[in-house]
């Protein structure tokens, strides 16, 4: 919600009455492929092998340099959610503004779960998540996520021709699967972005 | 034989999982199993094949992606038509069904194709498959994807439509269509229903046993072999699978087959063990009831429809039609739905208007903002039928009367369509004076509408209000023509009740006592003002005393609660309007009330509010107050305006109109609707054109309103692209309006780039600059 430093008592009260509504509405549902990848950081490309997918660009190559195998991995709150802050947004502004946000680090929180989950499963070290349109990891990508993680029919997320997901609270990422504990982990400092509000300079 | 006789006498068996099979076969993650079609068509009959020789009765074609979404348009038909051939061949005299999946994308409003759009993409495969037997369209998770596919197929072929759709355990699917909801709209454009994929036969049961209750269709399962695991072995054995299906054959359930996991195993153990069963007899009693996409409202009780959406004497109403502003209609919809009223109608009738284009609009509008059933109020059959496309459920269509041409002009639009349908008991002649009159007129509609197809369930009649004042003993008879109606014809029965007291003082007092009468006389369906809450409280005590609410529930829930709100606290000696806006309290408005007696109302909005929003502006610029206190203060200063507006005469206190969109192919409007709560609250109109607007629309209500401002939203580069469209399209047409943009990728370069006036980088910056346009000081 952009707030910084110590937060008002009013707006507590409505993080609170947000995190009531989310806890009502959000239905989270993932889906999960470990895939066979080659990531090439010289040449710049990332293979999915097997599914005749290439995914061009330095930074997503750079990150996945030395990992064979990714989960791709996706997941939503669901349409009920959205549903229910559009109606917020309609009959109390404030209330709506704050669940939306407070959708976010919901949905945030479960990809955490997720990939924690996942860390355990195959018993070794995950990259931090990487999505289509971070750095140069071309958001038509989103096609070939949607695609090979069957997510319309898995968890009902779908993309639009201008490569949107619907429900607006879902995401994909590409998890890498390292063998090494992660040591590149990247703060919001390296982004290239460097006019995105939320920016935070690395400690 | 024609494949429904065949249904009516067999147990017909249907084919397993392609796509396991395809998979088993060795074909790649990520491969379109529609391609091999053309580059191996031998290894699709050979799946075929084999479930032909399991015993299937019918065989899917290997079509269920082959849309102009998921592939090149040019391609399709070719890979439909090999599809049906492959199918044809591999069949042996056995029936070849057309198999249509989504589109995979999203349908407005929760996506941003429309409707028409996935008309299209349909009707190709449609006209395509010519060849097969019988259209299947299955896996569907979305009602209004499933009506574009449902129409298409009726308007493109003569062939048998089956259709399905996806639902999780709790009997929704993905997009909150109910299985129930699911029922009402499909039956009446599809021969067969039914269920396929997501989960085992076991979970589906109760989900097929609600869908069953509420049609007379013929009824197919293709279940899932159970779930899988990481493996993707599922958890349900051929011989587990058709034991399952027993209780299915049962509940007379007889058209079988199996989804993801399921081989011609499954489909031989499904034909050994209930084959040659006889269909077994279902019995049901569809109940009467109409629904949205998510919600079913039964009328088991006395159900309020909402008058709110009419321009009719509602000058407010009339203009935002003329203006195009939907944002009016939708938060009349969502008033009239927290105030409890349970179907809506809504009215498009302003003399001049395109009625179609604009209740179609309406309707959209509506049904993204609440998911109440709806009734279309309109006599022109072309508007009724559009309006009827649009509609995402089984709605009511207000009305026809015992005119000939108006019974044969709407009626079959009805029936097409499986709407309800409201019968005005008058004909040429007008309304009839006597109570027979009017049973004569209601006998002749109900007869008519019975003979095209409508259900009883489905026909309301309306024995008409007239003005107690003007012709005072007309309300005892339409009273007795409700009673005698109900008891006679045993039809439901709706009436516009504020009618009654047109011209007298307290009309109130008046409307509530003719309601409760009506109601006993056996009105159903009051059309009446929801927001009164003597009128819904006379409903809900009716439904009380009539024990159609059981137990009383329904009206402890709503009133053991309504103790009266905590007074909020007087507002303090030297605590400003500022002090009240920028915490968001109500006390605001009780100090505006106090100044109104000391100064103009303009002269409140400048030198008062205008400031203190102001402030607040530069306290959240500053950061000193953060993005949910600017809407609270916004919200409070709502309340200001509202007292000052009570002041004015007309109580137009505009500071002009403002037209706000998302732009086309974007559907995040969160930005654009925080922008609005705050313009709105600085006294601004704002014509709210929603989201996926496309740029003729923008241009079209920035003409019409003569409009001098208009902000566009978008969230990613690749919906940019349509606000650089739409600003061309406005530069070109109206070179006097004034562009603001804003959304996420967009920068101060970037909206210069593309041509705006002005970027606004959040809701503050948007409300200066529309305050630096309008009062350029």
């Amino acid at each position: 919600m952009g707030v910084k430093g110590a937060p008002d008592p009013s707006v507590l009260a409505l993080a609170k009455q947000a995190e009531e509504e989310v806890n009502a509405h959000a239905k989270v549902r993932s889906v999960f492929k470990k895939v066979e990848i080659k990531a090439d950081e010289i040449a710049g490309y990332v293979e999915i092998v097997g599914a005749g997918v290439r995914w061009e660009g330095k930074n997503l190559s750079r990150h996945l340099s030395g990992c064979e195998s990714a989960y791709l991995i996706a997941a939503t709150l669901g349409f009920e959610m959205e549903k229910r802050v559009n109606y917020l947004m309609s009959t109390r502004p404030a209330l709506g503004v704050a669940t939306d946000a407070m959708c976010t680090s919901a949905l945030e929180c479960a990809l955490d779960e997720l990939c924690l989950q996942l860390e355990k499963q195959c018993g070794k070290k995950l990259k931090t998540r990487f999505s289509c349109g971070y750095g140069d990891f071309p958001l038509a990508a989103q096609k070939d996520m949607v695609k090979l993680l069957d997510t319309g029919r898995k968890i009902g997320v779908f993309l639009s021709e201008s490569l949107m997901l619907a429900p607006q609270k879902s995401v994909t990422a590409v998890v890498g699967i390292s063998d090494e504990s992660e040591n590149n982990l990247r703060g919001c400092g390296d982004c290239g972005k460097k006019d995105c509000a939320f920016r935070k300079e690395n400690k | 034989m024609n494949f429904l006789e065949f249904l009516k006498e067999n147990t017909v068996i249907l084919d397993g999982a392609l796509g396991t099979q395809f998979q088993a076969k060795g074909m790649p993650a990520g491969k379109s199993p529609e391609y091999y079609n053309i580059e191996r068509p031998e290894l699709v009959e050979e799946i075929h094949r084999g479930y032909i020789a399991a015993g299937s009765d019918v065989i899917y074609t290997n079509t269920f992606g082959a849309n102009s979404v998921k592939m090149d348009i040019d391609k399709v038909e070719r890979i439909v038509r090999a599809g049906v051939e492959i199918a044809r061949r591999a069949a042996d005299g056995k029936f070849v069904a057309l198999d249509i999946g989504p589109t995979g994308a999203l349908l407005e409003p929760l996506g941003s194709m429309t409707f028409q759009q996935a008309y299209e993409v349909f009707s190709q495969i449609i006209r395509a498959g010519a060849d097969a037997d019988i259209i299947v369209i299955e896996t569907m998770s979305d009602m209004a994807e499933l009506r574009a596919a449902l129409l298409a197929a009726r308007e493109n072929s003569s062939l048998p439509v089956m259709c399905s759709m996806t639902f999780e355990e709790g009997g929704r699917t993905f997009t909150g269509v109910s299985a129930e909801a699911f029922a009402l709209t499909a039956s009446p454009l599809a021969d067969v229903i039914g269920v396929n994929c997501s989960l085992g036969p076991d979970k589906l049961l109760p989900i097929m046993k609600r869908i069953a209750s509420h049609t007379t269709k013929p009824l197919f399962i293709k279940a899932n072999a159970g779930l899988p695991d990481e493996k993707m072995r599922y958890s349900i054995g051929a011989e587990e699978f058709a034991r399952m299906y027993e209780e299915y054959a049962d509940m007379g359930v007889n058209i079988l087959g199996g989804c993801c996991g399921t081989s011609p195993e499954y489909i031989a153990k499904i034909k050994s063990t209930l084959g040659n069963k006889k269909p077994a007899a279902r019995e049901v009693n569809v109940p009467a009831a109409v629904c949205s996409a998510s919600q079913v409202v039964y009328l088991d009780r006395v159900r309020v429809i909402g008058e709110r959406i009419n321009p009719t004497g509602k000058k407010a109403m009339k203009e935002a039609l003329l203006k195009g502003d939907m944002g009016y209609v939708a938060a009349r919809a969502i008033e009239q739905a927290e105030a409890g009223a349970d179907i809506l109608d809504v009215n498009a009738g302003v003399p001049g208007i395109d009625e179609k284009a604009v209740l179609c609009q309406m309707v959209k509008r509506i049904q993204a903002a609440v998911e109440l059933p709806l009734q279309i109020d309109c006599g022109k059959p072309d508007a009724i039928e559009a309006a009827l496309r649009a509609v995402n459920g089984k709605a009511i269509v207000n009305s026809v009367n015992a005119e000939e041409a108006s019974l044969n002009g709407i009626l079959p639009i009805v029936a097409k369509y499986g709407a309800a349908v409201v019968g005005l008991a008058v004909d040429e002649r007008g309304i009839p004076s006597t109570v027979e009159g009017r049973l004569e007129n209601a006998r002749r509609i109900i007869e008519r509408a019975k003979a095209f197809g409508i259900p009883e369930q489905d026909i309301y009649i309306d024995c008409l209000t007239l003005t107690v004042s003007a012709e005072q003993g007309q309300a005892l008879n339409t009273l007795e023509a409700l009673r005698r109606i109900k008891s006679e014809y045993g039809v439901r029965t709706v009436l516009g009740v504020s009618n009654i007291s047109f011209g007298l003082p307290a009309r109130g007092a008046i409307n509530s006592a003719f309601l409760t009468m009506a109601m006993q006389a056996g009105l159903d369906l009051p059309i009446i003002n929801p927001n009164i809450p003597e009128m819904m409280a006379a409903v809900d005590a009716f439904n009380v005393l009539s024990c159609a609410d059981k137990g009383c529930s329904r009206w402890v829930e709503r009133y053991a609660s309504t103790k009266a709100e905590p007074a909020a606290a007087p507002a303090e000696e030297g605590k400003d309007i500022y002090y009240y806006i920028s915490k968001g309290l109500p006390q605001a408005a009780d100090v505006t009330r106090e100044k109104l007696n000391v100064m103009q109302p303009l002269q409140v909005i400048d030198e008062l509010l205008i400031p203190a929003l102001n402030r607040v502006g530069d306290d959240y610029e500053k950061g000193v107050i953060f993005l949910p206190q600017l809407i609270s203060a916004a919200e409070a200063a709502k309340l200001c305006f509202e007292e000052v507006k009570s002041h004015i005469k007309g109580g137009a206190v505009g500071k002009g109109d403002i037209v706000l969109a998302t732009v086309f192919g974007d559907v995040h409007d969160i930005g654009k609707n925080i922008v609005k709560t705050v313009l709105e609250n600085y006294g601004y109109n704002v014509i709210d054109l929603g989201k996926n607007v496309p740029p003729q629309t923008v241009v079209d209500a920035v003409k019409k309103g003569n409009v001098k401002l208009c902000g566009l939203s978008a969230l990613m580069t690749t919906t940019v692209e349509n606000m650089k469209k739409t600003i061309e399209l406005l530069r070109e047409q109206c070179p006097d309006c004034k562009i603001m943009v804003g959304g996420a990728v967009l920068t101060e370069e970037y909206a210069e780039k593309i041509g705006a006036d002005m970027y606004c980088k959040d809701a503050a910056a948007s409300a200066r600059y529309a305050n630096a346009i309008f009062l350029p000081q």
